[in-house]
């Protein structure tokens, strides 16, 4: 069980790595300025011919929390961006959900590749506001995780594949590294990095105007990694359930669901699944936003954490 | 006696009434032969105008082309016709037809029917039936 003492302790025992929290103004706007220019110097530096923009609207999904091409909160089987086989696609995200006592923004980029293999990288910050002096951190104090994340479609397309139940299936992983080492011992975590392994499969009923997705995730993290992986509760690995369902309403105007159940490894906090009801519009290729109303579960025994998300996407 | 009357006369009704009550085809969603003409002129106009397709139909006779593909989607949504024309990988086996032109094809075709005024639901319904064709026509 943390003692806030134990935390103040474990965050003053790290002479070496000065809190973050200074960083917390210049990081949330430079974050979205550099991942956008990134996307837009990716797309210069390649032959017209390599970024055909081919594939129909909307069908790149948008980047999830952990910058994977999908819907929020749930990798889907889609490769980001819209380049088909024959081609290359790429996308950016900001993305922020503020929450009751917390407020996590996740800014990243993709890259779709023969719309075969998506790689991809998301850097989150977790800015504690108040809710980090209660805890013994520090007002304002952050957490950090980087997440390096890579997807091969195995089989099925679920645009084309129309006629079969067979759905688009992928396999991904993500690799992720927490900061802020000795805070995570002191709450119980095992260790401040760990690979999540996931298995996605994505159906598109069009003619019902219905999109569908099912994944299944082996992981250890706690709170996606932020609190680090594994506990002193439970240390393995084990299985997590993300469920989609968007119902297409308009062109480039979708509204739907998500589930994505997460471990409870901690004693110190207890932690259950996350949701979200969202609405995502597409003006164009090139930009995306989602306005989603998101339930996040208890996080680091502050309650229930049910807020509101946004995400600007930019790509091609 | 009356009631019987009464009775014979609702069971008319409904008779008649039946077949009208069995589901809709995509065809008469899509406004019959007069609607699926409207939809292939205004999706040929767009697809001969947009620079990824252009130069592929540039030596197609739209006027024999227009009819054929007519009564292909007039079969394929469950309209009076039967489809007389090639299967669509000989079709287009002298084309090189990537993903990316079938899809420039597809969103032309949606433009169309949004041009027409055809509901988002029912143009996904057309679409739902012309995905699969990507097997055969995309080729390269």
């Amino acid at each position: 069980m943390l003692h806030p003492s134990d935390a103040r302790k474990a965050a003053k025992c790290r002479p070496g790595l000065p809190n973050r929290a200074g960083a917390g103004l210049l990081a949330p706007m430079l974050a979205p300025v550099l991942a956008t220019t990134l996307a837009a110097l990716l797309g210069a530096a390649l032959p017209a011919r390599a970024q055909d923009s081919g594939r129909l609207l909307a069908t790149s999904g948008v980047s999830q929390i952990e910058g994977s091409a999908g819907g929020g909160l749930a990798p889907w089987a889609v490769i980001t961006g819209y380049g088909t086989r024959d081609s290359v696609g790429a996308n950016a995200h900001y993305t922020l959900a503020y929450l009751p006592s917390f407020t996590l923004h996740s800014a990243g980029a993709s890259i779709g590749i023969h719309d075969r293999v998506e790689l991809s990288y998301a850097h989150q910050w977790f800015d504690t506001r108040g809710a980090g002096a209660k805890l013994g951190l520090g007002g304002g104090y952050q957490f950090h995780l980087d997440v390096v994340g890579a997807k091969v479609r195995l089989f099925g397309n679920a645009v084309y594949d129309q006629d079969t139940w067979v759905p688009q299936v992928a396999a991904g992983v993500q690799l992720k590294t927490a900061d802020q080492h000795g805070v995570l011992r002191a709450i119980g975590a095992r260790s401040s990095s760990g690979v999540d392994a996931y298995l996605s499969a994505t159906k598109l009923f069009l003619a019902q105007s219905l999109l569908v997705n099912a994944t299944v995730r082996a992981t250890q993290a706690n709170q996606f990694g932020l609190l680090g992986f594994g506990g002193d509760r439970h240390a393995g690995y084990s299985l997590q359930f993300e469920g989609s369902a968007a119902l297409l309403l308009g062109r480039g105007f979708a509204v739907g669901a998500e589930v994505r159940t997460k471990p409870d490894n901690l004693r110190f906090a207890k932690e259950g699944p996350a949701f979200d009801v969202f609405a995502a519009w597409f003006p164009t290729k090139n930009l995306s936003a989602t306005l989603a109303y998101v339930a996040l579960g208890p996080i680091a025994r502050q309650g229930r954490q049910n807020g509101v998300y946004l995400s600007m996407q930019g790509g091609f | 006696m009356r009631t019987l009357r009464h009775a014979l006369l609702l069971a008319a009704v409904l008779a008649t009434a039946a077949p009208a009550m069995a589901a809709e085809t995509l065809y008469d969603s899509l406004g019959g032969q007069a609607g699926i003409a409207a939809i292939v002129r205004i999706a040929l106009e767009i697809h001969v105008n947009d620079p990824r397709l252009a130069a592929d139909l540039d030596n197609i006779n739209l006027d024999r082309l227009r009819p054929r593909v007519a009564e292909q989607l007039c079969a394929l949504t469950g309209g009076p016709c039967t489809y007389r024309g090639r299967p669509m990988g000989a079709a287009h086996a002298g084309l090189v037809i990537t993903q990316a032109k079938f899809n420039a094809f597809a969103e032309g075709t949606q433009a169309a029917m949004e041009q027409l005024g055809i509901p988002y639901r029912t143009q996904n319904r057309l679409m739902a039936l012309l995905a699969p064709m990507q097997r055969d026509i995309v080729n390269h």
